[in-house]
């Protein structure tokens, strides 16, 4: 113990008595494990943080998957029921979903999103209500009682926080249901739906209010909590009785390749989301070793002019060992300086990092620095202050006492090995950054050529205002359509607007609804599952899709006017494969509906072709499909303007709220911000990846640098003798030049067979580029060499106006 | 015949604080193409300094200075590096080998300052390690080698370009007296070929090998000799 004290109360007179060189390192340090920190925030709170309920690895969803496969497929409310007959493994079970509510006052009405759950739910989590009770069986039975449990923000929005508000009733969707309980601050399932992610549910109803209905009933996730002491053996081979069950029980649904699994809660929570992290980490982990490998290579240069001091200690009889302790001691004790100066930055940082995560970023809330973290950037500390302190510890202990102690004789072997290390250090950076680097060009390269994609319409001037319906006095097509109409007027009379539509199922660029159609004569009258939306004659031009064939939608296309239907260009390629598809019909909902137009497609995923879209007037819309696709999907204003679209933001609301204030509206944007929300998760990862490339590529440059200016100035003499014997400047500087140049070179063909492997990951974010796309290569090690070169230049100067006369006085 | 190196009134001071302090006055030199030259004077007297002069290393001090009639002072610093590297050869006391280069590659470093082809560096180098018996070692770095063959590999990389005068500050500072001799055997030899030589050494015996000695002291010229005379002292029984 007391030499431990001694051993640290020396490092830190050590590295006091080499400040600069401190504080290079610590900040270097700083850096790397600052964003390692950062970025371990994330990956942790969203991926490994326990959840917040008690015993939370106890908790598992239930799944169906294709044998053999990963994509898991949600449950029927059937199957719900069934499984809670299997009582043994499971101490409580529990089916949820997902839906939107209108919630009304006498004079306004806000949209907010709800979780149907079984009864069970609330125990499956664990927690309880803090104001009231929980869901009774009784109640999520048949059609469902209309009771609700509240989110704590929602009862202190509706109620002011008072409890006496357990047996009120709220009315949602015009319905009134009866408040039974609020839940503690802060619940929060975790699960945000796969349509809204981000989205916090406010509201709970018993499942069997929709779990009969269409649609909502077929995709429920079932979660339990598992009975103490259940191992996942006894729970597969439980999960294997059942599939056995249920396929004889639903022929249709579990069949022969499905079978019933399970995996555990925290686990299905954010998984879409783990591979991106998981790259951001192992490649902020590239700057750490970079990081490393600097500070290394600076203690190797230092441990050349302490060769004497520790060839001294040597010889009054240290240990090696005692001396290797004693130089990891500095190491460690300048990683963890660096370390609680990264945790400071990463703390500073964290704000900045979390604004620029998309929205579908799950658990936003448990991302936090706490003691988890600290202890994690504590232990990141220790071993990178072992890793880039071991190696220097040990060359600078490996001197041969008696060469070290004559006088200036002797740097030849020990040096040359040392110097081996830095450079092999050094081609290893440049390595590293050329992956990193590369996985940005990558990056940037699909950025570059999503945002030349054409969309299919033009995005500027373009304003977009989400609403519902539902529950509301528009319980009819023909109701709708008045406040269509109404709405659409008044937002046509306001300056600066050229064109005004509105869309039901789905903005483009964003998910929508799909429903099944057929072709009218077709041979095989096979059905087809397209894009479905409902649109009011002005929507095209808003939102600048051209006519290619027929005609538009007209006010004529009326409720009693014979059904008519646009598809788009995909739609007509693709079913009417050159035929002329204008007066051809498609049976929709059991109409036959006359295609009247072909439209240009518009895309819903930039990176995808568009898909086969069939477009209803919203005046020949079937009620009850519209509904339907409003649970997901919220109806949409768009508006063309002839200026900032965004200006006309409170306009337009105002105008809604004129025509019927009970409308519940939903975000405004423009189009343009609707684009950018779609490249969120690329733009994230674009940025973080060239910050961590553009990061490592300094500390690479930084760490040349020092090599070659080390190197030059070990080599002042030899420099002055190369003069003597005719060496021109413009020669030393070419040749300083050349043996950076070496080591890069060298670095960069490790980190392009590296990266050649690596950038498979990022297999699903890239667009447009080959994975080995030889020009993001190119340009990749162009620009490293470039800095290489700059970064050499300086030690080169220097070299090449060394004086030979006092390079060569020393004799 | 023109002298080779002519000296014209050359002074080098340099400040120390206020003051101007002379490491080389007024000094008046004129050294004739194959001559042998020896330097000597007490330590600081400024020999080192004179022949860094000589060796158009340092072209900082007034005066005139004439290589081969070519006016060395009115001459600019590539003018002046190019004349160095096409005529003159340098002798280290430490002998001032590189490190991490052989014996062959050491005598290559000259050559490749001045673009010779690499089959004719090879012929050359060859023939200076034939010519200097050093075959067998081309291969060793110099921290294998001991004093004497370093400095033997020094001055064959001196001579590899043939340059006409060759500037050595005591070579043989660092060596015991029969190596030393070894290397002033050598001198001699190459001096008979016509070369010019110029040596700085505190070794009498070194010197006799010359045909002249100049006298320096706090950066004046003291005196001159001629070594017929110091060689006859020297071997006449005292
Ligand atoms: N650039 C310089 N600046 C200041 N003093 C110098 C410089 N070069 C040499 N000297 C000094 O000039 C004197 C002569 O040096 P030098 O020519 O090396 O002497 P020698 O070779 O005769 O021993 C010494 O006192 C030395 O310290
Ligand atoms: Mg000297």
């Amino acid at each position: 113990m007391l030499t431990i004290w001694q051993d640290l109360r020396y490092a830190a007179r050590m590295l006091g008595k080499y400040p600069g060189f401190t504080a290079v390192a610590v900040l270097t340090l700083a850096l790397g494990i600052g964003a390692n920190t950062a970025i371990f925030t994330v990956v942790y709170g969203v991926l490994l943080r326990p959840l917040p309920f008690p015993e939370p690895d106890r908790i598992v969803q239930l799944a169906e998957a294709y044998q053999g496969q990963s994509d898991e497929m949600d449950l029927t409310s059937n199957q719900l029921d069934h499984l809670c007959e299997y009582g043994q493994p499971f101490e409580h079970i529990a089916g949820y979903t997902d839906v939107g509510f209108n919630l009304a006052t006498a004079n306004e009405a806000e949209h907010i999103r709800g979780m149907p759950v079984s009864a069970e739910y609330f125990q499956v989590l664990g927690v309880r209500p803090a104001l009231g009770r929980g869901f009774l069986r009784e109640e999520d039975h048949g059609d469902g009682e209309h009771v609700a449990v509240l989110s704590h923000g929602l009862w202190i929005r509706r109620f002011g926080g008072d409890p006496g508000a357990v047996g009120r009733k709220v009315l949602m969707d015009g319905e009134a249901y009866t408040v039974i309980g609020v839940m503690p601050q802060g619940f929060d399932p975790r699960a945000s739906s796969e349509l809204n992610p981000g989205v916090r549910a406010e509201v709970w109803v018993p499942l069997a209010l929709v779990a009969k209905t269409a649609g909502s009933g077929e995709n429920i996730p079932v979660i339990a909590r598992l009975r103490p002491g259940v191992t996942p053996a006894q729970l597969q081979s439980q999960m294997d009785v059942v599939t056995q069950d249920f396929r004889v029980r639903y022929p249709g649904d579990v069949t022969k390749e499905t079978v019933m699994s399970f995996r555990p809660y925290q686990a299905m929570i954010g998984s879409e989301m783990r591979p991106f992290l998981l790259i951001l980490l192992g490649a902020i982990g590239f700057v750490l070793l970079i990081a490393c490998a600097n500070v290394a290579n600076l203690l190797l240069a230092k441990s050349g002019s302490r060769g004497r001091e520790i060839a001294v200690r040597l010889a009054l009889g240290a240990s090696r060992c005692q001396l290797v302790r004693q130089l990891i001691t500095e190491s460690i004790l300048m990683a963890l300086a660096g370390g609680a100066l990264g945790l400071a930055l990463a703390s500073a940082g964290m704000g900045s990092l979390l604004a620029m995560a998309p929205s579908t970023l799950p658990r936003v809330g448990d991302i936090r620095l706490d003691a988890r973290i600290f202890a994690f950037t504590f232990a990141v500390s220790l071993l990178t202050g072992v890793l880039f302190g071991l190696a220097p510890a040990i060359y600078a202990t490996r001197t041969n006492l008696s060469e070290t102690l004559k006088e200036g004789e002797g740097r030849a072997s020990a040096g040359g090995r040392r110097s081996r290390l830095r450079k092999g250090l050094v081609a290893a950076e440049f390595a590293l950054s050329l992956v990193l680097l590369t996985g940005a060009g990558l990056m940037i390269a699909t950025f570059a050529k999503l945002l030349s994609t054409d969309p299919g319409f033009d995005p500027r001037h373009v304003l977009t205002m989400q609403f519902w319906l539902t529950g509301s006095k528009y319980d009819s097509t023909r109701a709708i359509m008045n406040l269509y109409r109404a709405v659409e007027q008044r937002i046509e009379a306001l300056p600066g607007v050229k064109n005004v539509g509105i869309v039901a199922a789905g903005l483009p660029l964003e998910r929508g609804g799909r429903k099944g159609f057929a072709i009218a004569g077709a041979k095989e009258p096979e059905g087809i599952n397209a894009n479905y939306r409902e649109i009011t004659p002005g929507y095209f031009a808003a939102i600048g899709v051209p006519l290619e064939l027929g005609r538009r939608f007209t006010e004529g296309d009326s409720a009693t006017s014979h059904p008519v239907v646009i598809v788009n260009e995909s739609f007509a390629r693709r079913y009417f494969d050159g035929r002329y598809p204008i007066g051809e019909h498609v049976y929709e909902n059991g109409l036959l509906s006359e295609i009247i137009g072909v439209v240009g497609d518009v895309k819903t995923y930039l990176d995808k072709p568009a898909e086969p879209t069939v477009f209803v007037p919203a005046s020949q819309a079937l009620y009850a499909t519209s509904k339907l696709f409003e649970g997901w999907f919220p109806r949409s204003i768009v508006v063309e303007t002839s200026g900032d679209p965004l200006t006309l933001g409170q306009p337009v609301r105002e105008a809604v709220t004129a025509v019927d204030p009970l409308v519940a509206p939903g975000a405004i944007r423009s189009m343009d911000q609707v684009l950018t929300h779609s490249l969120a998760l690329r733009s994230f990862m674009m940025f973080l990846l060239s910050l961590f490339g553009g990061l490592a590529l300094f500390l690479a440059g930084v760490g040349i640098y020092g090599v070659i200016a080390y190197a030059v100035s070990q080599r002042t003499r030899e420099i002055g003798v190369r003069m003597a014997m005719g060496a021109q400047p413009g020669q030393v500087l070419t040749m300083v030049l050349g043996e950076g140049l070496k080591l890069v070179l060298t670095g960069l063909l490790f980190g392009v067979a590296a990266a050649l492997m690596l950038m498979r990951l990022l297999e699903g974010l890239v667009y447009g580029v080959g994975m080995h796309d030889p020009l993001v290569f190119i340009s990749v090690n162009l620009v490293m060499l470039f800095v290489a070169l700059v970064a050499c230049y300086v030690p080169a100067r220097r070299a090449a106006r060394v004086d030979p006369l006092v390079a060569l006085r020393y004799e | 015949m023109e002298p080779i190196i002519q000296l014209r009134n050359l002074e080098k001071s340099v400040e120390a604080g206020p003051n101007r302090f002379f490491l080389l006055r007024r000094v008046n030199l004129d050294i004739q193409p194959a001559e042998f030259v020896t330097i000597m004077g007490p330590s600081g007297a400024g020999k080192s300094t004179l022949l860094s002069i000589i060796g158009m290393l340092d072209g900082a001090w007034t005066g005139e200075y004439y290589f081969n009639t070519e006016p060395v002072h009115r001459l600019n610093v590539k003018k002046r590096n190019e004349l160095h590297k096409a005529n003159i050869g340098f002798v280290f006391q430490s002998y001032h080998l590189i490190d991490n280069l052989t014996v062959f590659e050491n005598l290559e470093v000259p050559l490749s300052y001045k673009n010779v082809p690499h089959k004719e560096r090879v012929s050359r180098v060859c023939d200076a390690l034939d010519r200097f018996n050093i075959v067998g070692k081309k291969d060793l770095f110099p921290n294998q080698l001991s004093g004497g063959q370093q400095q033997l590999v020094g001055v064959a990389r001196a001579v590899i370009m043939n340059p006409k005068l060759i500037l050595a500050d005591e070579p043989t500072g660092n060596l015991h007296s029969a190596q030393g001799d070894e290397i002033m055997q050598l001198f001699k030899r190459l001096n008979d070929a016509g070369t010019t030589i110029i040596q700085v050494t505190h070794s009498e015996r070194n010197a006799s090998y010359g045909h002249r000695i100049i006298q320096l002291k706090d950066g004046w010229v003291v005196g001159e000799t001629a070594t017929a005379d110091v060689g006859a002292n020297a071997a006449q029984p005292g």
